[in-house]
């Protein structure tokens, strides 16, 4: 059945494809690359953070054109500009460029149509549009660093009245960093809303025969709670960056309040009595959902992952399921927690920090039944296994930090500190990320039908796993004396000589030693993520072969397709019998029974009836 | 295996794919026009300005509101037709469907229009004038501009934009000269000669400008690495303990180590400079300009002072300074059709002063020439007819407070062009018996909303009015720029309007193109007009909230 009628050329199968599989790889790669990108970001921001005051070495800088060198690095040493505009493209590569199109988009693509015994995607085009739409948003983005005024420099949050300030003396506002990172921003939410909508029509209504709600993996759960905020959350900041693009076109002052002042154009020309405040009411109104966009795939990846290497069921399914909608709810009613130093009153306050108390107990139900799902399982530490079980304690981490900052009053201490910085990198990235290479790793043998080399992948894990606890525990550590997390030197101008009784520049002294020892820890970092590029492409062609359809003895459907599925996914219409984690069932002979086996009995009955 | 429920829906959802799809994505456009209204709100509730209210024309509202609800019928029809197998009830209807909608972007784009062209001139005090500005067919300044008579042009080599640069040369090409020799270094091996690339007195062409530009670039870059190669070296002179010992142990965020490195580096820049390995980075190009008129559009820049006669210093975007002496930009009004005190009236109220005084002293009351003395006279007969007004509500109750009614601050502080032209026929002679015939016998009717004014009407304006833009705080056409209620009123109608070209263009598609799927499938083609005007319902939707929400609130 598959393949029928199909024989599209090269550029028709893999560049401009409308197959959910070949999408969801696209996704896949050029998200790596864009956290590649990202991660050099940081690299060059974290020597300047460490050595303020030398050079950048040239095994980073040979990466620029002299010429670009000439403009943005003043004696070869980073400067304030140039560190403010390789943070914000940080973070916004990061969130919207990388973990959420490599979660959300490769695995949420490639997995998802696979796993409810789907053909396809319901919308094979709009799809592709997604995709297309996202890399030319992200390639708009990135390229504003070679414009004149070099790319955005005002935060991943871009918040106002420093955003609309920035590039505005500029004669051409198309072509300056800000607006382009603008228009990208537009691009890419209307790529993630094609691509929402795409997935909830097809978790809807292309489920396979059988396949009732509660008989889905939690992994489609969760990619089905993603879109919906995806699709809802999304908007309001599509709002807000339309509204910005009209300030600067325009020349409005949505965001812009009465008498504003700049020391480059004195009093700023313009009608004023707009409200900075309603710009981070919107984008927070998206941010925080966001945060779960970022997490639910990941943690969706670790569900499927762990029942199949424990050998036994997920522990609390139900409840894990009950749990992400009730996440997905909350998460759209916590937004101003972001927001505490705002000035907000105190009832307002009161209700965002209970709500963000109350979002932590279905978070809490999530980790909790993932950790209990390994008891008295027998444990196969493959190498998804490995990364899955280091997501727990990480993730763990990453939540337990975010705790005090549910409560305003240490919100306003810790706002803005390297505190925050080293609570939400402990979520994203030796959580989620590591989450999303546990999901790497345990398809990878269904995309390319190779495994992927454990030898490298080891070498990949450990080195990772060190190195990260490094780079981001110091940071807690430093938030709590106080260190900002815009510092482009990182903390060398207030830093004071032992004799001063200056207590603040103390403070700092004391601290700043932890700079090094994170910049250290990145760099090793880095050196952690070759082995995973060269395992990558080389299992492509040399790994060890697969034996069957399904590796890993796994339940659900995915590994009833061939291996890699061909273009209509399943040889024969697939039916579904039963839930999606049914391991070491007693009255098997075999400690897995996927979903797709037809009961035995069943069968003999119908026969008997096909007989009458 | 194919892509099921495309045409039928699936049993147990009752649905097919893209009901499910539209309904999503509508979900997501309600989210996307709720932040919207939402920021509405939030704008016009902190506002620290008066808001604008009823200052939309509703005729031409009002009728863009039925037709679009016209459509949204039709648009049903034509699915009915579908449904029915009947092609021409659906090319009928959704004809009307399409025409609908061009019939509303009309009416949409003769309202933006009218608005792009309104200027209006907030001075000093708050007070406001509106108009229309004098200009020339072909002046892209639209009479809004700075003119300098140059003495010098300034220009940053390396940003200096070509539109502004053809500007200057198009103005003054031939009297611009420049003033001192722009002098490069070239080295080769380790000799280094100076030689002027552009002599005093060359002319000023963009290619003068881009060669300086790629020399400046090449110096900059070269003095760059030159620089953070001595500063590497510096480091490495500073770390050796037979150089510097006192060093030894001391972490790299000490000052001792610091300054050293610092001062290390300094003494090795100087040498360099010494040994002449730099390259001259001069980015600026001064060109004389012999009082050459300049003319630019007041967007391209900021001046120091504009009042004729002084000294003045234009700054464009790209970094081009002109120094000279400021010219007459001041703003010439063809003429007035509004007088706007509230803000005025706002900004005394809240400052405890005393408004209507502040606005017998207010620059627009001491405009000079003609059209200044209409604008005394319009302002002295408002006076007399808010008199009355104020007297005849006086004795209507409230029936909350039991008190008597007062005037609005638009009654008592805004000039329509609808007044001035009744004050006309009344002489500006207002009595108690004739005050009334102001809002009633000799108000224009609505119908000038569609038409616009008519000569009659132009007729009774202030003309000529001349407001110098030294007594100007801030400038602008009824444009997004105006204030926040013309930002959100032309960003939602604006991304209306867009919706409406979309479906528009969604739909003449099925209307034009679906022929052949109709043949051959034509409960798709049913399918896909259902979710077109589900669409185009939403459409409509959003603009019976438009309408009310910035035409009548």
């Amino acid at each position: 059945m598959s393949d029928h009628d199909h024989n599209p050329g090269f550029v028709q199968k893999y560049i401009f494809s409308q197959d959910h599989k070949i999408i969801g790889i696209q996704y896949g790669l050029t998200a790596l690359l864009f956290l590649l990108l990202g991660f050099f970001l940081m690299m060059v921001m974290r020597w300047s953070i460490a050595y303020p005051n030398e050079p950048l070495p040239e095994w980073m800088s040979w990466v620029f054109t002299d010429t670009w060198k000439g403009r943005w690095l003043t004696d070869g040493k980073v400067t304030g500009e140039t560190y403010n505009m390789f943070g914000a493209m940080h973070g916004t590569i990061m969130v919207f460029l990388g973990v959420v199109p490599l979660g959300f988009g490769a695995f949420g693509n490639y997995v998802t149509p696979l796993q409810i015994g789907a053909p396809d995607m319901a919308f094979p085009k709009l799809n592709m549009m997604s995709y297309w739409l996202y890399l030319v948003g992200g390639l708009m983005m990135c390229g504003s660093f070679f414009l004149e005024s070099g790319a955005a420099k005002s935060g991943w949050t871009n918040y106002p009245p420093l955003s609309s300030i920035a590039d505005s003396q500029h004669p051409h506002q198309f072509f300056t960093g800000q607006t382009q990172w603008l228009l990208g921003l537009v691009m890419l939410i209307s790529s993630s809303l094609l691509g929402s909508v795409n997935v909830i029509t097809t978790i809807i209504n292309l489920r396979a025969k059988g396949l009732t709600w509660l008989r889905m993996p939690f992994l489609v759960w969760a990619m089905l709670v993603t879109a919906f905020l995806l699709l809802l959350a999304f908007p309001p900041l599509e709002v807000a960056g339309i509204m910005q693009v009209v300030d600067r076109f325009f020349g409005s002052s949505f965001f812009q309040p009465s008498g504003l002042y700049t020391s480059a154009t004195g009093v700023v020309e313009q009608a004023g009595g707009g409200s900075p405040l309603l710009f981070q009411h919107l984008f927070w109104f998206l941010g925080h959902p966001e945060v779960y966009v970022l997490l639910l795939p990941a943690i969706a990846c670790v569900a499927e992952i762990i029942p199949a290497n424990t050998r036994k069921p997920l522990w609390g399914y139900k409840s894990m399921v009950f749990a992400v909608m009730v996440l997905g709810f909350l998460s759209f009613i916590v937004w101003a927690h972001h927001m505490y130093i705002t000035g907000m009153s105190s009832s307002i306050s009161t209700f965002f920090q209970v709500t963000t108390v109350m979002i932590s107990v279905p978070s809490v139900i999530l980790i909790t039944s993932l950790l209990i799902s390994l008891w008295g399982g027998s444990i196969r530490f493959t190498m998804p296994m490995i990364w899955a079980c280091a997501f727990l304690p990480m993730f763990g981490i990453g939540g337990l930090t975010g705790l005090p900052l549910a409560f305003n009053l240490v919100g306003l201490h810790l706002h803005d500190t390297y505190y925050v910085i080293g609570h939400f990198h402990y979520v994203v990235a030796p959580g989620i990320l590591f989450g999303l290479f546990a999901g790497i790793y345990y398809w990878y043998p269904k995309m390319f039908g190779r495994h992927m080399n454990v030898f490298l992948g080891h070498l990949h894990f450990w080195p990772s796993l060190v190195a990260i606890n490094f780079v981001f525990f110091p940071m807690l550590m430093q938030g709590m004396a106080g260190f900002h997390r815009r510092w482009y030197n990182g903390g060398d101008a207030y830093v004071v000589d032992a004799d001063s009784a200056n207590v603040f520049g103390q403070i700092v002294r004391d601290n700043i030693g932890l700079n090094s020892v994170m910049s250290v820890a990145v760099f090793v970092l880095a050196a952690a993520q070759l082995p995973f590029i060269i395992n990558l492409f080389t299992s492509w062609f040399a790994g060890k072969e697969v034996a069957n359809d399904n590796p890993w003895d796994a339940t659900t459907l995915e590994w009833a397709t061939p291996t890699p599925p061909g273009h209509g996914n399943f040889t024969t219409e697939p039916a579904v019998y039963r839930g999606p984690y049914e391991y070491s069932r007693p009255d098997r002979e075999e400690d897995f029974y996927p979903q797709w086996i037809e009961p035995a009995k069943k069968a003999e009955s119908s026969e008997n009836n096909d007989a009458k | 295996m194919e892509i099921p429920y495309i045409v039928n829906a699936r049993k147990d959802t009752g649905l097919n794919n893209s009901k499910i799809a539209i309904w999503l994505f509508l979900a997501s456009e309600v989210m996307l026009f709720g932040g919207l209204f939402s920021s509405y709100i939030f704008l016009r509730i902190y506002a620290d300005y008066p808001w604008p209210e009823r200052t939309l024309p509703v005729l031409p509202g009002l009728i863009n509101t039925f037709i679009l609800i016209l459509s949204s019928v039709t648009v049903v029809f034509a699915w009915a037709g579908l449904k029915l197998r009947n092609w021409n009830m659906f090319v009928a209807n959704m004809a009307i469907t399409i025409i609908c909608a061009a019939v509303f972007m009309v009416f949409k784009a003769k309202e933006y229009a009218g608005k792009f062209h309104h200027h209006a001139t907030q001075t000093e005090d708050y007070g406001w004038v509106e108009g229309h500005l004098h200009y020339d067919e072909g002046d892209s300044t639209h009479g809004n501009a700075y003119v300098v008579a140059a003495k010098e042009v300034n220009f940053s080599v390396d940003s200096t934009t070509a539109n502004y640069l053809a500007s200057i040369i198009a103005q003054a090409g031939d009297k611009l000269s420049l003033k001192r020799d722009y002098v490069i270094r070239e080295i080769s091996g380790n000799t280094f000669n100076e030689k002027v690339l552009f002599e005093a007195g060359t002319a000023l062409t963009p290619e003068v400008i881009a060669e300086a530009k790629q020399h400046f670039i090449k110096a900059r870059t070269h003095n760059q690495e030159l620089r953070t190669q001595l500063l590497k070296d510096a480091w490495v002179i500073a770390r050796d303990p037979n150089k510097h010992n006192e060093l030894v142990g001391l972490k790299d965020f000490d000052s001792k180590v610091k300054n050293t490195v610092a001062e290390v580096h300094t003494a090795l820049v100087k040498k360099a400079e010494n040994n002449n390995e730099f390259l001259l980075a001069n980015g600026n190009m001064v060109f004389d300009a012999d009082g050459a008129e300049l003319k630019f559009n007041s967007g391209w820049g900021r001046t120091s002072d504009a009042k004729e006669g002084d000294s003045t210093n234009l700054s464009l975007l790209d970094g081009t300074v002109v120094t000279g002496t400021a010219g007459d930009s001041n703003f010439h009004y063809r003429y007035v059709d509004a007088l706007d005190f509230r803000h005025l009236v706002m900004k005394a109220e809240a400052k405890g002063l005393h408004a209507d005084d502040l606005i017998e002293q207010s620059p627009i009351l001491a405009l000079e020439g003609e059209g200044g003395d209409k604008i005394r006279k319009i302002w002295k007969t408002h006076k007399e007819w808010r008199k009355h007004l104020a007297k005849h509500l006086e004795g209507r109750k409230d029936a909350l407070t039991g008190e008597g009614r007062k005037p609005t601050e638009i009654d008592l502080y805004r000039v329509t062009w609808h007044q001035m032209y009744a004050y006309a026929q009344l002489d500006y002679n207002i009595t108690e018996e004739n005050w009334m015939q102001v809002k009633d016998d000799h108000q224009p009717s609505m119908i000038y909303d569609i038409t616009g004014m008519t000569k009659e009407h132009k007729a009774t304006f202030p003309k000529e009015v001349e407001v110098p833009r030294e007594k100007v705080r801030f400038d602008s056409v009824f444009s997004p720029k105006m204030n926040n209620y013309y930002a959100i009123y032309f960003t939602i109608t604006g991304l209306h309007g867009l919706h409406v070209i979309g479906g528009a263009i969604v739909l003449g598609y099925y209307l034009f193109f679906g022929r052949k799927m109709y043949n051959s499938n034509p409960e798709w083609l049913a399918n896909r007009v259902e979710v077109g005007g589900l669409f185009w319902h939403f459409v409509d939707l959003v603009w019976i909230l438009v309408f009310p929400v910035f035409y009548l609130m």
